[in-house]
């Protein structure tokens, strides 16, 4: 085991769970802390995608860095196999999101249930990136999204408060090829991260105006 | 005649003037001689200036200087004696130095100016002319400023070679003792400095191939006495030697943070930077997919990028076991692991974990997976 375990988690929703151990650092001020995380994350994180695509990137600037306290053994070797169902917090957890990076020891705990059960590409101009999940997200709860290439889309999305699907607009200037494959985070308090590719649908399906439809 | 000549006397010899002068000659050149080649001109003892903190009647304050008691030896072998304190007179420096500014470090400097002085008593004194010729020569010292940074050629001196007898002396033949800063309202002095600019003053030193002790100990310390630091070098009592380096106060032991014994052991306090090749600097831990492996403890980014040090790294999946995964097609369905992938990319872990649908080995997803690591860090 080791002595000391950290994790590193994406800012907005303490989510993505990065774990990693190492001895004698002595981590008193934001300085050092800076220091640890451009030592362990570098310029940015790859977030590995489900096929073999290029990893999309989190800037270390979106990321933060704790001291994690040592979880137990089954805790541990779950997180291990499973870091993004895992979250960071204080424990007794506040009410709102801890501030990652203050130093504070914080504890792993895992995330609710309400996880992803699809992510799919969305016909229109501009494109949109649908997130169904298990259960309707709670009021105030915000979700966001990473699409490759782009920064993490922060505003909160459209949402039907009755449905499972949280839609996320993406910017004008990305265009989707059909069939192509993209790679998506999704981020929201409390709900395990997830890192997938998202294949676009074959041209016929996409509905692009200039996109002439296929067969009859 | 290319060597010294010493006076020699015979019984019945009438000695004049002359010959009593050759005597005193040959000591002076012997001496002037030893400290040009053995030794190395400067401040032997004493010679500082100190400050006593005055006030004017208006409140406004100055110090008076004083050169205390000491001796030196200057290029050309002279040496230069003090026996009782002397002031320093402020009209002096005004005199040598035409406007003197606040903020600049005047040098201070002492000289060798030779004083015929009259005997008081000579048995079987008769002429007039005679009574009044010099029958002794003070070796006595002049005060003298110089412009700020005139130190740096009189610093810089080499001693006078050894053909030049007891040499010439000339108008640079100074030996520096301090600073002073002047205070042109009050005309006084404003203080007293011993540097300026990493500028300090000189002191005597030896020339010598080879340094041998008496007694099995020898030492070298930065100051006289006092908090000082101090290189020994002694045999112990079991036979053996130890050298030593550290703060010493006064005459207790030496705190030492550096020793080698008779055997080539080396201990130290500090850090070896950067670690000798023998030594290894070893990290290990778990990590995730996409971090990048932390250095030992002791070891800089730096270090690794000059190429100063030597990283190894052996990274070795974590297991898992089979469990359910969401397939991109949004199904779940149990699954089994296969490693596709474990390796460091500049120090960045990449594991990922091919998971096979347990019904269709053609159905499979990758996600990333963690690893256990060793590094190591070593010198070159």
């Amino acid at each position: 085991m080791p002595s000391a375990l950290y994790a590193i988690s994406y800012r907005p929703t303490c989510s993505v769970v990065a774990l990693c151990s190492f001895e004698n650092q002595d981590l008193v001020d934001p300085a050092a802390w800076d220091q640890l995380l451009a030592a362990l994350v570098g310029a940015a994180l790859p977030i590995s995608m489900s096929t073999s695509g290029a990893a999309l990137e989190i800037a270390a600037s979106e990321l933060g860095c704790d001291l994690v306290k040592d979880p137990s053994r089954q805790d541990f070797e779950t997180a291990l196999a499973e870091p993004y169902r895992f979250r960071v917090t204080l424990d007794p957890e506040p009410p709102t999101l801890p501030i990652l990076g203050d130093g504070k020891e914080k504890v792993l705990r895992k995330a609710n249930k309400n996880a992803v059960k699809a992510i799919a590409l969305v016909d229109g101009t501009p494109a949109q990136v649908k997130v169904t999940l298990a259960t309707a997200p709670p009021d105030g709860v915000a979700a966001r999204l990473v699409f490759e290439g782009r920064d993490p889309v922060s505003k909160e999305p459209s949402r039907d408060p009755a449905s499972k699907d949280l839609v996320f607009t993406l910017p004008a200037d990305v265009s989707i090829n059909p069939s192509a494959s993209y790679g998506v985070v999704f981020f929201m308090e409390g709900t395990p991260v997830e890192a997938r590719s998202v294949k676009a649908p074959a041209a016929a399906k996409l509905s692009t105006p200039s996109m002439p439809k296929a067969g009859p | 005649m290319t060597g010294l000549l010493r006076p020699s006397f015979f019984e019945g010899q009438i000695l004049g003037a002359g010959d009593l002068n050759a005597h005193v000659t040959y000591d002076r050149l012997g001496a002037a001689l030893h400290e040009r080649t053995e030794h190395l001109w400067g401040v032997a003892a004493g010679l500082a200036l100190v400050e006593i903190q005055r006030t004017t009647a208006a409140g406004e304050r100055y110090v008076d200087v004083q050169l205390m008691p000491g001796r030196a030896v200057d290029r050309l072998g002279r040496v230069i004696v003090l026996t009782e304190v002397r002031d320093l007179e402020p009209a002096l420096l005004t005199d040598q130095i035409a406007a003197p500014v606040a903020g600049e470090l005047y040098p201070v400097y002492v000289q060798v100016i030779e004083v015929p002085r009259t005997g008081e008593t000579r048995p079987g004194k008769c002429a007039t002319t005679q009574a009044t010729q010099p029958t002794q020569i003070e070796e006595a010292l002049q005060i003298s400023f110089g412009p700020s940074g005139s130190e740096i050629p009189i610093l810089d001196q080499a001693a006078a070679p050894v053909a030049d007898g007891l040499g010439a002396p000339a108008l640079f033949d100074k030996i520096l003792v301090g600073w002073v800063a002047w205070s042109p309202p009050l005309g006084k002095f404003a203080r007293v400095e011993t540097s300026s600019e990493g500028r300090r003053v000189r002191y005597i030193g030896v020339v010598a191939s080879e340094v041998v002790a008496p007694g099995g100990a020898l030492g070298l310390r930065t100051r006289p006495a006092g908090a000082r630091f101090a290189v020994t070098l002694a045999e112990t009592s079991t036979g053996g030697c130890e050298l030593s380096f550290g703060k010493q106060d006064g005459d207790s032991p030496v705190t030492a943070v550096l020793t080698v014994d008779d055997k080539g052991n080396l201990a130290i306090k500090g850090t070896l930077s950067p670690p000798p090749a023998a030594q290894v600097l070893a990290e290990s831990g778990v990590a995730f997919d996409g971090v990048r492996l932390p250095l030992p403890a002791g070891v800089s980014e730096d270090q690794v990028s000059q190429g100063k040090l030597r990283i190894h790294a052996l990274v070795s999946p974590v297991p898992v076991m089979p469990r359910t995964i969401v397939f991109d097609t949004g199904a779940a369905d149990l699954a089994f692991p296969l490693v596709v992938r474990c390796v460091l990319e500049d120090r960045r872990v990449r594991c990922q974990i091919r998971w096979f649908n347990h019904n269709d080995s053609s159905i499979f997803v990758d996600l990333p997976g963690a690893c256990t690591y060793v590094l190591t860090a070593s010198g070159k």
